[in-house]
């Protein structure tokens, strides 16, 4: 089978041309210079390889000291929601009609005992106005016997604090105004 | 050349054996690592950075119907010590500053946020290493609310540490108290709405596990949530919480004034049957369950019935008319006393001679042998039937923690004189929501819309479930219902209140009650419950407000209940803008 192929070769060249051997040269040097492994593709690979390592531990620094970020952020959270709860329940608190009705008595405030109102439509005023009498009083009877032990333990927790505030905030008054000078205004830049 | 090449094969090859025998041993560590002891490995490792915790679900809050909590979820915290450790420690001030704190001070800066004394703190130190020298645990004061333990954080101090747990709060006190009920110190419900309405508010806690570092921050992805956390249902409730505060002030301030034990004020929408209020005095504070008797911590307007008395003389003539067996106008001679037949005896509250008085005049008089006289009209099955069907001797479809139905007992073992004093609310017993239920029956043109507390309870997907249903049922006539409340109006304009029932403006419709009560022992107590129940404005009723005092003893009759009752009235009369009345009243003749 295969002695066709071989034989053909042999006689082919022969019926050209006289086979002109070229001289064996040592390969040249910059060949084999080409040849050779690049030294940049080394560098490359190395430098990629570190620059991955150094991405990834930059990257696992960056993440854990996010962690902690988002640990103190978390705390910040709490603190936040504490300040929140505690203003809510004294929000809560100070609503109670308890708290209501004794701030209103102690600014003068009566109830009104017979109702009376004012149409806007023409003015008419239905019922009968009179003025308070002895069930206008407030608070109505002893102010202890609805009791609140949540607004009490609030009086109780805000007392010392409101006799700190007292004395700076008289300290603070403003001093009269005077126009001398025309009206006084905000420096703005 | 031989010798060289053979030794080197030699090296060669116990290099091989060596990097062999090294790599063996490795491969039968790796696999004991990983394969025979890993399951352990990894729960030693896990136990030292996994980590679960507590997620708590919120007990749902009690709003009233304006949406104003009535009690409410907060997070609370015990102060827990490290008995041990607990020794001199240096703190760092915000300004650099290192001190040197001992253990006496840190005790009294402690006690001085939780309200003891630093002996207290410094005795809860030594108790705890006297029970156990090597006790890490003791707790120093609990349920702190926010303020407070951020008062012992900010001190710093290395062996003292904190236990979040849910609390509840009442910041209205008091006000609709008994009816909320309480927790207890732990959470449990205990009473009132807080316990029967606990499938609503109730929470379910939830876990998560976590990884942390050695310093405990929380390792970034690793929070995994275990059992979701699940907040309870807000129990909205019909109560007007400002309303309710004005009747519990109002009740508590006529019964001292009265000398009274105790009294309850009911105010009842008359169209639906809600009930805006249920007030009494000495009533309970959830925040502070101690300070009251444990009989005053029930609520006593759905537990506690009592012989009504004469307010139930409008219901008996609302019978007679239903029946078409008397008018306003019918006419009855009452004298003082009044001796049937069938060997009873019945008597006036006040002495009095001969009186010639219509329907509407017995009413206004208040007198008992007028109405024992017109209700013979009725059989005792048909009365026993109507007294059904205004509610009373069953518990109402409110169905409150050991709610009463009151005692209505069958007509065939009424006695001669029950026979009778089942006209006038004697003989029988009823609850204050009964009586207000009944009323509104009256003030609603005959129908009768089953009273309710509860709005509902709203999910925290936004459902909302328990919503009650709002079945009417007819118990009188129109007819008959609006002169009933006609001819209630007579005993404001010419009852023995004088004005003191008099609201001016509107038309008031009520009745009073001045009923006679047991002694245990067979007799009678020579003080009364004393009522007064009613409606305004009368042309068309919006709103029924029922007042009873227990054993008033400086005013011993209904005359004590009056002033309240119209106090309360003008106040619901503000609170809800309702208009002054255009016509005056029909004035129905009283005698003939």
């Amino acid at each position: 089978m295969s002695s066709p192929a071989i034989a053909r070769p042999t006689i082919a060249p022969d019926r050209r041309r006289p086979a002109v051997r070229p001289p064996l040269t040592v390969v040249p040097a910059r060949e084999a210079r080409k040849a050779r492994p690049k030294l940049a593709y080394a560098l490359w690979t190395v430098g990629g390889v570190g620059a991955i390592l150094i991405a990834q531990l930059l990257m696992s620094v960056a993440l854990s000291h996010g962690a902690y970020e988002v640990s103190s952020l978390k705390t910040q959270i709490t603190e936040l929601g504490w300040q929140k709860e505690s203003i809510g329940e004294q929000l809560e608190t100070l609503s109670s009609p308890q708290n209501v009705a004794a701030a209103a008595h102690e600014l003068g405030m009566v109830i009104n005992s017979s109702p009376a109102y004012l149409r806007l439509s023409d003015g008419a005023v239905l019922g009968q106005p009179g003025q308070a009498g002895d069930a206008s009083s407030i608070p109505l009877g002893p102010a202890d016997v609805v009791g609140n032990s949540s607004a009490d333990a609030l009086a109780a927790d805000n007392a010392p604090v409101a006799e700190e505030d007292g004395a700076p905030a008289e300290d603070a008054a403003p001093t009269p105004v005077t126009f001398e000078n025309g009206l006084p205004s905000p420096k703005t830049h | 050349m031989l010798n060289h090449s053979r030794s080197s094969r030699r090296r060669m090859a116990l290099a091989i054996v060596c990097v062999l025998a090294v790599v063996g041993a490795f491969i039968v560590r790796l696999v004991d690592i990983q394969v025979v002891q890993a399951d352990q490995l990894r729960a030693v490792a896990a136990s030292k950075t996994a980590d679960r915790s507590t997620v708590y679900g919120a007990r749902g809050e009690i709003v009233d119907t304006n949406g104003n909590v009535l009690a409410g979820s907060v997070t609370r915290y015990d102060i827990v010590l490290d008995p041990l450790n607990a020794k001199p420690f240096k703190r760092t001030d915000d300004g650099g500053a290192t001190a040197t704190v001992s253990v006496e001070q840190a005790a009294a800066e402690i006690g001085a946020i939780t309200g003891v004394t630093g002996a207290d703190i410094l005795k809860i130190i030594a108790d705890a290493l006297a029970v156990n020298p090597e006790s890490r645990y003791a707790v120093a004061a609990k349920t702190l609310d926010v303020d407070d333990f951020q008062a012992v954080r900010a001190l710093k101090i290395p062996w003292v540490g904190s236990q979040k747990h849910p609390g509840r709060i009442y910041p209205n006190g008091a006000v609709a108290g008994n009816v909320i009920g309480f927790v207890g110190s732990d959470g449990t419900p205990l009473q009132g709405l807080e316990q029967a309405q606990n499938d609503c508010l109730a929470s379910i806690n939830g876990t998560q596990s976590y990884k942390k570092g050695k310093d405990g921050v929380v390792l970034p992805g690793t929070t995994q949530t275990i059992v979701d956390a699940k907040n309870g249902g807000t129990l909205k409730l019909t109560i007007d919480r400002d309303l309710q505060w004005f009747a519990q002030q109002r009740i508590a301030e006529q019964v001292i004034k009265t000398g009274g034990d105790s009294g309850t004020v009911t105010i009842m929408d008359a169209k639906t049957g809600k009930i805006r209020a249920v007030a009494q005095y000495p009533s309970v504070d959830p925040g502070n369950v101690g300070g009251v008797d444990e009989y005053f911590r029930q609520a006593l307007s759905f537990t506690a019935p009592f012989e009504p008395g004469s307010t139930f003389k409008a219901l008996t003539a609302a019978m007679l008319l239903d029946a078409g067996l008397a008018t306003p106008e019918s006419k009855v001679v009452a004298d003082g006393w009044y001796y049937p037949d069938n060997g009873a005896r019945i008597k006036d509250s006040f002495p009095h001679g001969p009186m010639k008085l219509t329907l509407t005049g017995v009413l206004a008089e208040s007198s008992n042998t007028g109405i024992s006289q017109m209700g013979e009209a009725l059989t005792p099955q048909q009365r026993y039937d109507y007294l059904k069907k205004f509610g009373i001797g069953d518990v109402t479809a409110i169905g409150f923690d050991a709610e009463s139905g009151g005692i209505l007992s069958q007509p065939d073992v009424w006695d001669n004189q029950t026979y009778y004093a089942t006209m006038f609310g004697q003989g029988l017993s009823a609850t204050p929501i009964q009586i207000a239920s009944a009323y509104q029956a009256l003030a609603n043109g005959g129908v009768q819309v089953a009273p309710s507390l509860i709005e509902g309870c709203e999910h925290d997907d936004g459902t909302v479930t328990d919503v009650p249903s709002s079945s009417e049922n007819r118990v009188v006539s129109e007819q008959a219902a609006d002169q009933v409340v006609q001819m209630l109006e007579s005993v404001v304009t010419d009852g023995h209140f004088g004005d003191t029932l008099e609201i001016p403006g509107y038309r008031v419709a009520a009745k009073s009650g001045t009923a006679e009560q047991g002694d245990g022992s067979g007799g009678l107590k020579d003080t009364y419950v004393v009522s007064m129940t009613g409606m305004a404005p009368a042309e068309d009723p919006e709103y029924v407000v029922s007042v009873h005092i227990s054993n008033p003893t400086k005013i011993r009759s209904s005359a004590a209940a009056a002033p309240t009752f119209q106090q309360i009235m003008t106040q619901v009369l503000k609170t809800y803008r309702i208009e002054p009345s255009t016509e005056p009243s029909p004035d129905l003749p009283t005698t003939y």
